[in-house]
């Protein structure tokens, strides 16, 4: 008997023994005893808001705990709006269950239960085409039916004589104030104004216009939720009918002091335990954090015992509730960075724990749950890289987290610092570091290590006579080093990146040096032949710099040099035009200083790719707006690999699939990326190409090499049962084909191809609930570990 | 004129749902009179909830997913204060059974309601999905890691 057999039996026989009573007046005295629970409505919505936000950010912020919990509560003196309620939608509430099967009805209902008017008057009504024009009781209302939603939905209205100007609809509104302004005709009394929230009785702010002329403004000044949606209401001067302006409120920024909980949701803690606890358990994830000991309170600020860490709470100026600012773990200290101060992700995390390892890991304000790397301790000595090696900081603010873990690099307790993470410029995975390296690819000289290739890359490219002694090598992970290099015995230091590229050893990326950076161009950026290239830097020395931009070409002479003058505080710029043609395809923007005597003692550079392209605004130009006809779901991002990943969620629940490479590819640059995303324990690579349009990128085809579709193809035409043919090969050899339309999973068949091989496989995908339009055929794996999505190839098709 | 379906009754609700999620709650905590209590105030809660109680369809879902937060929260506070929890033990049920509702109990929070409504109520993924607040994916992923799970520690204990 399998084990959801024996499941069964097990249940059936439990059920046999539980016999429940007759207990309908039970529930009725229950009832009438008890209290008014109407104050628990804001901590039931604020819950919900908490779900829906974790949803939208793509953060697992669920605080776990229902409304009759132990302490933790949200805390009241800040509005909630009810998050399920469309974007589009004033009326009906989409809690309150209520649908409306007409256009008519909604109106009516909208005009009676949304604005409380007596008597709602229906007196016309267009053709039932969405959208649709009710007139009811002097309005126009304007009623659509939305998408995935059933029914009719109110999403604006019209008074007679009344028209707003400001603000428009759709319009994000607050924090502080709202302002509105319109005009108001005929007579009767003040226009009276009013900001509501989705699903809260009482106007959130108010106000009146005594002007007797038709125009109206005020400032509505009010406690504005931190994000939600809501209306906009300005009633006729005879308080008969109102134009009302769907809004949403702007969503507010997280501190820069605290990192839990997230101010963009409703959530607040009204205890510093309750804070604690849902950091152990929301933030970091700690399975079995347990219960928060008894706060101490420090100064300003509480420490509050859990798990074998002091997490720190603090009340913050012009906020609600409790605040989580860090935490510190018994035995794991954090020496780099510093908390509260500036770090970009490829700087290294180091410091001392009593564990023979940590997991370490970079959370950024509002993003999905954090991965940790593993680093082993040496004397209670550690330093590595974050897991999360983004190309880009996707927040201005985050915290670097360095945890106790149990074998599965699963965190126990965590020492948590909160720092800025600057913008910076884009960063590279190791193979296009390795393109733009020095030497160039086809360069007959590979390095057998770091030092070499630093040694090589100072007296070839940044113009050292010699380097001086043994190079020391500082080993950030198992592909990067730098290495310090000087031109004599004590003198100044030049730090080396370098990258190791399997089968062609050591390269150099680049150089830096305290005091002496180039901003402009960034690493791997480009430098346009037909025209000038501006450089931008910093230089803190007395003396000038020199600029130069080499090709790679040996022993050749650079293609611009420039002694650049003295400017304000540190700044280093220059406008210089190539003398020559570049005779490779990479080359070394480098800012050197000399001594007296013109020998380079310390340097910068960067690698950059020399280009002849159109200029950047007309490419911008030819990339239209709006989802691509091929793309995969109706999700998209403004970063290449955030999309790719929130469409990996919308195939794999909420197991994501990470980031772990990304490439342009294509020849429209800026156009087309491929991103790589593979569970965060390992497994097979799933390819998701995505797209730009407009300023969101969007997931146009997903692959992976051992699941290959060879019918249907993309964008094919298909009709049910489709015919699906490939090779895979898998774990048992078993693959699933799903079929996804608006967003559902309509159709789901097992199929089997190769186990130890690519295979062919063959099958017929009946889909009965397909409706015309456009889907996506799902062909996927699951892993033999948990049932999740391992990888996944992705075909979009039309249904006819 | 309205697509607003009508109240339905106290009466039809209790007798269509009240002793299946008494026997549902009975699957995650092993205390009867706990269970008929947790039922009970959710009962009272969609009675309060109009807007709950104006769909049977919703009334239901508002029911089941009122007990699973009430079963979590017994579970929850009774950890708090009487770790460990001994696995239950009754005279007349059957060793097997036993192990597997104590392994039940003791999987993570969601892989065990996930489980309880798909092997009990016998449920689809998407109202499961539904009165749990998560994607149809998730309850897949949750029912498989649950199996799973169940399965080892039923391996362990021979």
């Amino acid at each position: 008997m399998n084990v959801e057999d024996r499941l069964r039996d097990a249940m059936r026989a439990r059920a046999a023994e539980v016999e429940p009573g007759d207990r309908l007046d039970a529930i009725g005295t229950r009832l009438d005893a008890a209290p008014s629970r109407r104050w628990r409505r804001p901590a039931f919505v604020a819950l919900a808001a908490a779900a829906v936000i974790a949803v939208l950010v793509g953060a697992l912020v669920i605080v776990n705990r229902d409304d009759g919990g132990r302490d933790v509560r949200t805390v009241d003196d800040a509005p909630h709006v009810d998050l399920a309620q469309p974007a589009e939608a004033i009326w009906p509430l989409k809690s309150g269950g209520t649908r409306y099967d007409t256009a008519e009805a909604a109106a009516v209902g909208f005009a009676r239960d949304y604005l409380g008017l007596s008597s709602a008057d229906l007196r016309n009504g267009d053709a039932a085409v969405s959208p649709v024009r009710v007139e009811v009781a002097g309005m126009v209302v304007v009623v659509e039916q939305l998408r995935g939603e059933r029914g009719w939905w109110v999403t604006g209205s019209t008074a007679d004589g009344v028209r707003v100007a400001r603000p428009i609809a759709g319009e994000t509104v607050g924090p502080g104030k709202v302002a509105v302004a319109g005009c108001a005709e005929g007579s009767g009394g003040p226009v009276r104004m009013e900001v509501r929230g989705d699903g809260v009785d009482a106007p959130l702010g108010q106000g009146e216009s005594l002007s007797s002329s038709c125009d109206f403004a005020a400032d509505l000044a009010g406690h504005y939720p931190a994000v939600g949606h809501g209306a906009v209401v300005a009633w006729a001067r005879d308080r008969k009918a109102a134009t009302v302006v769907r809004v949403s409120f702007e969503p507010r920024a997280q501190p820069l002091e605290a990192m839990w909980p997230i101010a963009a949701t409703a959530v607040r803690f009204d205890t510093p335990a309750a804070a604690a606890e849902s950091f152990a358990k929301d933030y970091l994830h700690i399975a079995e954090p347990g219960a928060a000991g008894t706060p101490v309170e420090v100064g300003d600020a509480t420490q509050v015992p859990i798990s074998r860490m002091t997490v720190h709470v603090r009340r913050l100026t012009a906020e609600a509730g409790w605040w989580v600012t860090g935490s510190e773990a018994d035995d794991i200290t954090v020496e780099k960075p510093e908390a509260g101060g500036s770090y970009t992700p490829d700087e290294e995390v180091a410091g001392c724990a009593g564990v023979a390892a940590v997991g370490i890991g970079l959370q950024y304000d509002g993003s999905p749950a954090f991965g940790l790397g593993g680093i082993q301790t040496q004397n209670c000595v550690y330093h590595g890289l974050p897991a999360d090696q983004r190309p880009h900081p996707v927040a201005p603010a985050g915290a670097v987290v360095v945890a106790a873990v149990d074998d599965q690099l699963r965190p126990l307790r965590a020492t948590v610092v909160r720092v800025r993470i600057p913008p910076s410029a884009p960063r590279l995975t190791g193979a296009e570091l390795a393109e733009v390296a020095w030497p160039p690819t086809g360069f007959d000289r590979p390095y057998d290590t770091a030092a070499q290739a630093a040694t090589q890359f100072a007296l070839d490219v940044l113009g050292f006579r010699a380097v001086a002694g043994d190079p020391v090598v500082r080993r950030i992970s198992d592909v990067k080093a730098t290495v310090t290099v000087r031109p004599t015995d004590g003198g100044p230091e030049t730090r080396v990146s370098t990258v190791r590229v399997d089968g062609r050893g050591w390269l150099a990326t680049g150089a830096d040096a305290d005091g002496l950076v180039i901003e402009q161009p960034t690493a791997a950026g480009a430098v346009d032949v037909n025209g000038p290239a501006t450089v931008n830097g910093c230089s803190v020395s007395a003396v000038p710099p020199t600029l130069a931009i080499r090709d790679d070409a040996p022993n050749a002479s650079p293609l611009a040099e420039q002694a650049l003058g003295a400017e304000p505080d540190c700044r280093v710029t220059a406008t210089v035009t190539l003398g020559r043609r570049p005779s490779t395809r990479y080359g070394t923007v480098v800012l050197t200083l000399e001594d007296p005597l013109h020998q380079v003692v310390q340097a910068a550079a960067v690698r950059i790719a020399f280009t002849a392209g159109a200029p950047a605004a007309t490419t911008t130009t030819t990339i239209a707006a709006g989802p691509p006809a091929d793309a995969l779901a109706e999700v998209s991002a403004t970063e290449p690999e955030v999309a790719a990943e929130r469409w990996a969620a919308t195939v794999a629940g909420d197991e994501v699939l990470r980031v772990v490479a990304h490439r342009p590819v294509g020849e429209l640059p800026g156009a087309m990326e491929e991103v790589d995303l593979r569970q965060p324990y390992g497994g097979p690579v799933t390819t998701v190409t995505v797209r730009r349009s407009g300023d969101q990128w969007w997931a146009v085809a997903a692959t992976t090499p051992n699941l290959l579709v060879d019918e249907p193809a993309s964008m094919a035409d298909v009709a049910t049962p489709i015919h699906v043919t490939g090779r895979s090969q898998a774990f048992e050899a078993q693959i699933v084909l799903q079929v996804v339309q608006r967003g559902q999973v309509i159709s789901e068949t097992a199929a089997m191809g190769g186990s130890s091989e690519l295979q062919p496989f063959s099958t017929d995908v009946a889909v009965p609930k397909a409706t015309p339009g456009r889907a996506t055929l799902l062909v996927l794996t699951r892993s033999a570990k948990d049932g999740s999505v391992a990888e996944v190839t992705a075909v979009p098709i039309t249904f006819r | 004129m309205t697509g607003v379906r009508g109240p339905v009754g106290l009466e039809e609700l209790y007798a269509e749902h009240y002793r299946s999620l008494v026997r549902l709650a009975a699957l995650l905590v092993d205390d009867v009179g706990t269970c008929e209590e947790l039922v009970q105030d959710a009962f009272v809660g969609v009675l309060r909830r109009r807007s709950a109680w104006d769909d049977p369809a919703r009334a239901a879902a508002y029911l089941r997913s009122a007990v699973l937060n009430g079963a979590r929260s017994a579970l929850r506070k009774r950890r708090v204060r009487e770790r460990p929890v001994p696995a239950p033990v009754r005279s007349g049920e059957a060793d097997d059974n036993r192990h597997v509702l104590a392994a039940l109990r003791s999987l993570p929070d969601r892989q065990r309601e996930v489980l309880a409504m798909r092997y009990w109520l016998d449920l689809s993924e998407a109202d499961i999905a539904s009165t749990l607040g998560i994607s149809a994916g998730s309850v897949k992923t949750h029912a498989s890691r649950g199996l799973a799970a169940l399965e080892r520690v039923l391996e362990e204990e021979r």
